[in-house]
């Protein structure tokens, strides 16, 4: 689904955040990135939505190279990406139901088509009941189940979390988690920056450990590399 | 990679374009109703004197139909030649009405003016006068091309020495007409580039004003291109609102100047009553304001849309 050879990225300041490189994420498959602030974790997430272009190597998504994605094409690829930030970045002006329904509207559904949808998504998240109400009123960690909604309406091919627990407690974090893992159950792609080791030690999947922009493990967890 | 079906497309377009309308209603609407107000101005301004030119020029026309055609013929032109003449005139579809003031007539009418009796001051055989020919013309020869041509038929006859129309009168109000469409035209330059900027800059402080949730759509996958119709629509909306309440304006000042108009054309005796914009202009001008703004709306949009990414 997702595969990185020999990546690297270099910032204008000369700053390197990854070095060569290399895994390939299966489809189905649930994988952690984990690793200290600046391991480079973000930057692979947005190199795969295109919000970073690479410097060298080739990255493939869905067997399609998007190394050199166009400008044109950046939006229909990250209509098959779903993305959740540790910021919900909902419309504070808009209903939860519509926030949720906003990738689908976008695709040019129908009202008819995009009701049934964004309920079944909210059910999905637990939100069922409060499509009406406005972000301002629900919690934080319904503000983030909220965001999740959004991210997996359309059905995404993969789902792209970075730090998504970053501002919720350990309770609602392990909530999320759980939803995460139950949605990979069903068969959806999914790839979580973390560096929450006790979560990962809780919903233990494939763990791709970096520091300094290098792979230094990549394989089950295992509690004591760290 | 997925692209929207034509179907999908024109609904989202339908939907777009009634999100903006009530965005202009719900969000700001002081600053959509000034944006709204300052279009209007620069379009009612050179559309108010597009109206006096119009007035002007229709005036000009209808006041030509008091205007006579003084014709002299050379003084070797017998009595019967002018009446052959002056009956050719006649017949001409162009010409209402024909006076001939016969050379001797002339003479006496001018002695009777000095008081002087008949055959005192120049014998008949004498008489320096030529014969005249006061030419009234016709409905269908009101404008001053019209005119100009028809002094050119009559200049063409071999007896013919002179032809005088008042020309003095045209040139003045042709002057004013002109000045007036210069002005008309300038004005309309300068203010159309204020509602350019008007524009402009509502749209690019909208596009700056909801950074945030651009910076979300563009995370779900929308394309600048859909994120730029609801700013388009936006611009065509303030273009339409804006031209609307531009030809009111320019209608109700019309109404006001046309109070003293008509004192003015009383005064002179003549009767005439101003015009407003016709169907066709208020059309014209209602889509050139909506047009614009809304071309004006997408090249502004484009631009501030494009400068932001969603940066985490």
């Amino acid at each position: 689904m997702i595969k990185f050879d020999k990546v690297s990225k270099v910032y204008l300041q000369g700053q390197s955040a990854l070095q060569k490189i290399s895994f390939h994420v299966k489809k189905g498959e649930m994988v952690y990135l984990t690793g200290h602030s600046g391991a480079g974790k973000t930057t692979i997430l947005r190199i795969i939505t295109a919000q970073e272009h690479v410097s060298l190597g080739k990255v493939y998504f869905n067997n399609h190279s998007i190394t050199d994605i166009t400008k044109q094409d950046i939006p229909f690829l990250r209509r098959r990406c779903g993305m959740i930030f540790q910021e919900p970045h909902l419309m504070m002006n808009k209903t939860i139901v519509e926030n949720v329904a906003l990738p689908l509207l976008i695709q040019g559904m129908s009202v008819e088509q995009i009701v049934p949808l964004v309920h079944q998504t909210l059910l999905k998240v637990h939100l069922e009941g409060k499509g009406n109400l406005y972000p301002i009123n629900l919690s934080t960690g319904e503000q983030q189940r909220v965001g999740i909604a959004r991210a997996i309406v359309n059905k995404p091919l993969v789902l792209l979390a970075d730090e998504p627990t970053g501002n919720l407690d350990p309770h609602l974090s392990a909530e999320i988690f759980s939803l995460f893992t139950k949605l990979n159950e069903e068969g959806m792609t999914i790839l979580v920056a973390t560096h929450d080791i006790s979560l990962i030690n809780q919903f233990a999947r494939r763990t791709i450990r970096l520091k300094n922009g290098n792979i230094i493990s990549d394989g089950p967890f295992n509690l004591k590399d760290y | 990679m997925n692209k929207q079906t034509g179907v999908s497309s024109l609904r989202t377009h339908i939907n777009e374009a009634k999100n903006a309308f009530d965005a202009i209603l719900r969000f700001r609407f002081m600053a959509s109703l000034l944006t709204i107000a300052v279009i209007g101005i620069s379009i009612a301004i050179p559309g108010f004197f597009y109206l006096m030119v119009k007035n002007v020029s229709l005036l000009a026309d209808n006041l030509s139909l008091e205007k006579n055609i003084t014709v002299y013929l050379s003084a070797q032109t017998s009595n019967e030649a002018v009446n052959i003449f002056a009956n050719t005139l006649k017949k001409d579809p162009h010409i209402s009405k024909v006076r001939v003031i016969l050379n001797n007539e002339g003479l006496a009418q001018f002695e009777r003016a000095i008081g002087m009796e008949t055959g005192e001051v120049f014998a008949e055989n004498e008489n320096p006068l030529p014969h005249a020919i006061i030419v009234t013309p016709g409905n269908d020869a009101q404008t001053q091309e019209e005119l100009t041509k028809l002094v050119q038929y009559i200049n063409s006859n071999n007896h013919v020495e002179s032809v005088r129309l008042d020309k003095d009168w045209f040139t003045k109000i042709n002057s004013f007409i002109n000045v007036l469409s210069f002005l008309c035209f300038f004005v309309g330059v300068i203010l159309f580039f204020s509602l350019l900027l008007t524009v402009i800059n509502s749209i690019s402080n909208r596009v700056i004003l909801h950074a945030d949730e651009i910076e979300v759509m563009k995370l779900v996958g929308a394309t600048d291109n859909y994120i730029c119709r609801t700013y388009a629509y936006m611009g065509a909306c303030f273009g339409g609102l804006g031209g609307f309440w531009g030809i009111w304006l320019a209608t109700l000042a019309l109404f006001l100047t046309s109070i003293f108009f008509d004192e003015l054309t009383q005064a002179y005796g003549f009767d005439y009553s101003m015009q407003g914009f016709s169907f066709g202009e208020f059309i014209f001008l209602l889509l050139f304001s909506t047009l614009s703004s809304l071309v004006v709306a997408v090249f502004s949009a484009r631009r501030a849309i494009a400068r932001i990414e969603l940066v985490e």
